[in-house]
């Protein structure tokens, strides 16, 4: 009874006209941006961050929540339309989806993409609403030890699933790590590694550095190649799929919806895991496997499902423990602290117009989203028409304006343009981004939740064994990193992290 | 492509040197009283650490992950990064509209190869569209530059 007591003030707040408007404008924008190949969420973010400062908190988040989950609708159109995933979790859409477009049934595709998306996003809500109070109810008793061992069970999940060599991974990760350490020491305030530089005295940017790594370095790797492949030319008639097509996608959507949700609970990059893993398991599970790949349904509704569900997942450590697990999560964490507003165990409790407001308004923000994509589809080809030769000098211009205006500060351009020249070079010969970019997220976090537990312990690492929680985090991370060594499990890890590299 | 991973390697391992002689320098405390330099010791001997294996893995021709792949046209790339690292000097001393205008008609004229007309009007409309909506309806501070605007 109280949850609906909880949600009727939720929607009060979600359906006040300020609110509405700047979800709307969030999912819009979220959408533009997952079409465009090379920006991201975190870019419409870092443009629109400065917006937020004089807002009330929950039109910020709501706005900010609207363009993460936005952006993975319209990642799903790229993939199915060009073979050209707007984000990473989109990846595997590519597969099916881009092969369904070709035989003439990009209608379906888009539209199953889209109404799973729906159905799956609310499903996750449902979760979120539900899960979101009872982790806040146990984090209460999270300590240092339970928080270190979380960051450090992300950080191995991330490099386990990374394409490569897991050692390169984990390099990765501890370089991460390390750079994070530049700027105040969390705990004495001294200074680290910063040589008199105000910019670095707050720490290592994340929005320049990730905007680099990913933004910048990408579109520096597809300079000179022709990247524009073939847009789908024909109309695109028939979004409604046919009575076929639900009975094919329905379980699917159910399945990707389950395990999108969970995998999102979990620390580390749950939108591409989501979908990777909704795929794999729809493959193994279906009657017909050897149509994936070549315009299964099935294909594209399971892991279309599973990366929006995730999304909402992905809120509850967040909103719970003010955990973030990437990157975007870790900016509405930023976002929130800029109002004074501090996620963990006491948020739902404290600010309950906050949370439920931004729950409701996801509700909103999906129907937002099913009514408005599927008559923009249109609009969205006509984007991707447009020669990536005249397209990527403006993703380039938006990522320069959008580091800045977060700060103001011209030294952010320098960094992000670092950071995109060295991401190049390490992905090109196979250090992977993604867990440096996580380690530098969680860093801070790392730090002093090890140093507070070694104070409780004095000094004996038996605490991170001692504890349930904790204890079972580290088994399942010491488990990820030793089996990696096992040849048998190797050649496996291998294989995985090959299939959600693409 | 595997000499590059063995150079990377051991860059990462001088980077851990240094990291290490660095942090020496912050207070280390102790492990029941760990204080500001003990977090950056202990991550840059686990750098130097996993870069000394990843060296040994390039050696020994681990060459999972090492994508062979088209090779890239590395004058766009330099002229792109050219032209990023100017517009980051520029951008305030000649203000938003300028230096957007000229950083998108440098793009397109000289790395894209596109005629004057298109890059001009690209350039053009791209600086004042984005200045509407930034400056003027977003309120995003941005500098004016020598034009005042």
């Amino acid at each position: 009874m109280s949850t609906l007591a909880n949600l009727g003030l939720g929607f009060s707040v979600a359906l006040e006209p300020t609110n509405l408007l700047f979800c709307l404008i969030g999912v819009l924008v979220g959408t533009f941006i997952g079409v465009l190949p090379g920006l991201g969420p975190i870019a419409a973010i870092a443009l629109l961050l400065p917006l937020t400062f004089k807002m009330a908190p929950a039109t910020a988040i709501i706005m900010l929540a609207g363009i993460y989950y936005g952006a993975m609708y319209g990642g799903s159109t790229t993939s199915i339309l060009v073979n050209i995933p707007g984000e990473a979790a989109s990846v595997v859409t590519c597969l099916d989806g881009y092969q369904m477009a070709r035989q003439g049934r990009a209608g379906p595709a888009l539209g199953i993409a889209a109404l799973g998306s729906f159905i799956a996003g609310t499903f996750g809500l449902v979760g979120l609403m539900f899960f979101a109070p009872v982790l806040g109810a146990a984090a209460l008793r999270f300590g240092p030890p339970e928080y270190f061992t979380l960051t450090f069970l992300g950080l191995t999940l991330v490099s386990y699933l990374s394409r490569g060599s897991m050692l390169k991974a984990l390099l990765m990760a501890i370089f991460g790590l390390l750079l994070g350490t530049i700027g105040m020491d969390p705990i004495s305030g001294q200074e680290r590694f910063t040589y008199g530089s105000l910019t670095l005295g707050d720490g290592l940017g994340l929005v320049p550095v990730a905007m680099g790594l990913f933004g910048i370095a990408e579109v520096l790797d597809n300079l000179g190649k022709n990247l524009r492949g073939d847009v789908y030319e024909r109309e695109i008639k028939g979004l409604l799929p046919s009575r076929k097509d639900w009975k094919e996608s329905f379980w699917p959507i159910v399945r990707g919806s389950i395990v999108g949700f969970f995998i999102g609970i979990l620390p580390g990059p749950s939108g591409a895991m989501s979908s990777f893993a909704s795929y794999a398991m729809e493959k193994r599970l279906s009657r017909h496997r050897e149509k994936f790949g070549s315009g299964a349904i099935e294909g594209v509704a399971g892991p279309e499902s599973a990366n929006n569900a995730a999304t909402a997942g992905a809120f509850i450590p967040l909103l719970s423990l003010g955990f973030p697990s990437n990157v975007v999560m870790a900016l509405l964490v930023g976002a929130l602290l800029i109002h004074g507003v501090q996620p963990g165990p006491l948020f739902i409790k404290n600010y309950p117009e906050l949370f439920w407001g931004v729950v409701a308004s996801m509700y909103v923000g999906n129907v937002m989203l099913l009514l408005l994509n599927l008559p923009l589809i249109g609009i969205w080809v006509r984007l991707l028409k447009v020669p990536y030769a005249i397209l990527y000098p403006l993703i380039l211009f938006f990522c320069l304006i959008g580091v800045y205006s977060v700060n103001n500060n011209i030294v952010e351009i320098f960094i992000m343009v670092i950071s995109g020249i060295v991401g190049l070079l390490l992905r090109r010969v196979g250090f992977d981004g993604a867990p440096f970019l996580l380690a530098l997220v969680l860093g801070p976090l790392m730090e002093s939740s090890l140093r507070q537990s070694l104070l409780i312990s004095r000094g004996s690492f038996a605490v991170f064994f001692s504890r349930p929680v904790s204890a079972v985090l580290m088994l399942l991370s010491l488990t990820f990193l030793l089996t990696s060594l096992v040849p048998a499990f190797k050649t496996k890890r291998e294989k995985l992290a090959a299939e959600m590299g693409g | 492509m595997k000499k590059s991973a063995a150079i990377t390697s051991i860059l990462f391992l001088g980077i851990a040197l240094g990291a290490f002689f660095e942090s020496m320098k912050l207070p280390f405390g102790n492990v029941s009283a760990p204080a500001a330099g003990f977090f950056p010791a202990v991550l840059a001997a686990l750098l130097a650490i996993t870069s000394l294996l990843a060296f040994v893995e390039a050696l020994r021709g681990g060459e999972e992950g090492v994508v062979q792949r088209e090779r890239l046209t590395w004058k766009k790339i330099v002229l792109t990064v050219g032209s990023l690292l100017a517009f980051a000097f520029l951008f305030e001393s000649l203000g938003y509209l300028v230096t957007t205008f000229l950083f998108v008609t440098f793009s397109l004229r000289a790395v894209e190869r596109q005629g004057w007309g298109l890059a001009v009007a690209v350039g053009l409309s791209t600086s004042f569209v984005s200045y509407v909506i930034f400056g003027l309806l977003l309120g995003t501070p941005l500098p004016a530059g020598f034009l005042h605007i």
